[in-house]
């Protein structure tokens, strides 16, 4: 029966003492500053209150492959979407402009070359392949200047989308610092 | 990177720009010489109504295409198509009034049938001196 005492005794030190140190390699409480039960808390509410912004953030940000999508449909619309209007509109502006400026020329293009190969002078044969090939040059030009625009806004996109994510993030964050985001058990409310 | 790819684009369309000579009578395409310039040129008027053109005939020619117009700078209508054995032409048609240009050229058919020719360079304006 001693025995016994002694061997339950001994088990129960040794339980513990094995909980002791769990408790310091999981409880450590100076590691991150956590003296104290308040500044605890505070620090767990607080990655509370991290989660729930994150979770704002989620429910606010863009996708970058979708405003990528719309670049490459209209150049400037992911700028558009991601609220960079000064440069969505110049992009879907030049954009037009070279749509516009490219059926100019290729219409011009096209009727000079038709008189080139109609022409049976040489003067309007040389005169008309000079025009035609001038037109063409220019329209070619436009077409690679348009190409050039609609891939710059394509990968502007993804970098304005990205600027646009980390300004939500910042503004929420900001909020959420002057106290103007307040999570409570009933919801979370936006103070203004 | 950006810049460099898009520039890279827009050069290699720029770059890429070259226009087909398809006309079958473009010498650049079908390496038939056109015929050069007529040359020496007279123009004579006589009253009431009588003006002679003359120039210096040319070997290799099918024809020549006569051109005249009211005004140095305007627009010359074909007035006559001459066989190439001719150098010279009266035109009857015109009034003492009005002074008339002239141009003369040179032609070679490429396809008699087809009417397909090669034109040469149409000659400076000539007209008669007073």
């Amino acid at each position: 029966m001693k025995k016994i005492l002694i061997l339950g005794l001994l088990f129960v030190v040794y339980i513990v003492n094995v909980h002791a140190q769990f408790s310091d390699v999981f409880l450590d409480k100076n590691k991150y500053g956590w003296d104290t039960n308040d500044k605890y808390s505070r620090a767990r509410e607080d990655k509370l209150a991290r989660q729930k912004l994150l979770q704002i953030y989620d429910l606010k940000k863009q996708n970058i492959l979708d405003n990528a999508l719309k670049s490459a449909a209209a150049p400037g619309w992911g700028q558009l979407s991601a609220q960079r209007y000064a440069k969505g509109q110049l992009m879907m502006g030049a954009e037009i402009f070279l749509i516009g400026s490219f059926i100019y020329y290729n219409d011009k293009y096209l009727e000079e070359y038709n008189n080139y190969k109609k022409a049976k002078y040489i003067g309007d044969i040389e005169h008309f392949y000079d025009k035609a090939s001038e037109y063409y040059a220019t329209s070619r030009a436009i077409v690679g200047l348009g190409a050039a625009i609609w891939i710059y806004s394509i990968f502007d996109s993804v970098f304005t989308t990205s600027d646009y994510n980390q300004d939500i993030w910042d503004d929420l964050y900001r909020d959420y610092q002057h106290k103007k985001i307040i999570f409570s058990p009933t919801g979370i409310s936006i103070r203004f | 990177m950006i810049k460099k790819l898009c520039a890279i684009v827009a050069l290699a369309l720029i770059i890429s720009c070259s226009l087909d000579h398809s006309n079958p009578l473009d010498p650049e395409n079908s390496g038939i010489e056109a015929p050069s310039e007529v040359t020496g040129i007279q123009v004579s008027f006589s009253a009431p109504n009588h003006v002679s053109i003359s120039w210096n005939p040319k070997t290799y020619v099918d024809g020549y295409f006569l051109y005249r117009s009211f005004s140095e700078d305007g627009l010359y209508d074909l007035f006559v198509d001459l066989e190439n054995s001719i150098s010279s032409y009266s035109d009857e048609t015109i009034s003492q009034n009005y002074k008339i240009w002239y141009k003369v050229s040179a032609y070679i058919f490429i396809d008699e049938e087809e009417n397909d020719y090669l034109e040469g360079y149409r000659s400076a304006p000539k007209t008669w001196n007073n």
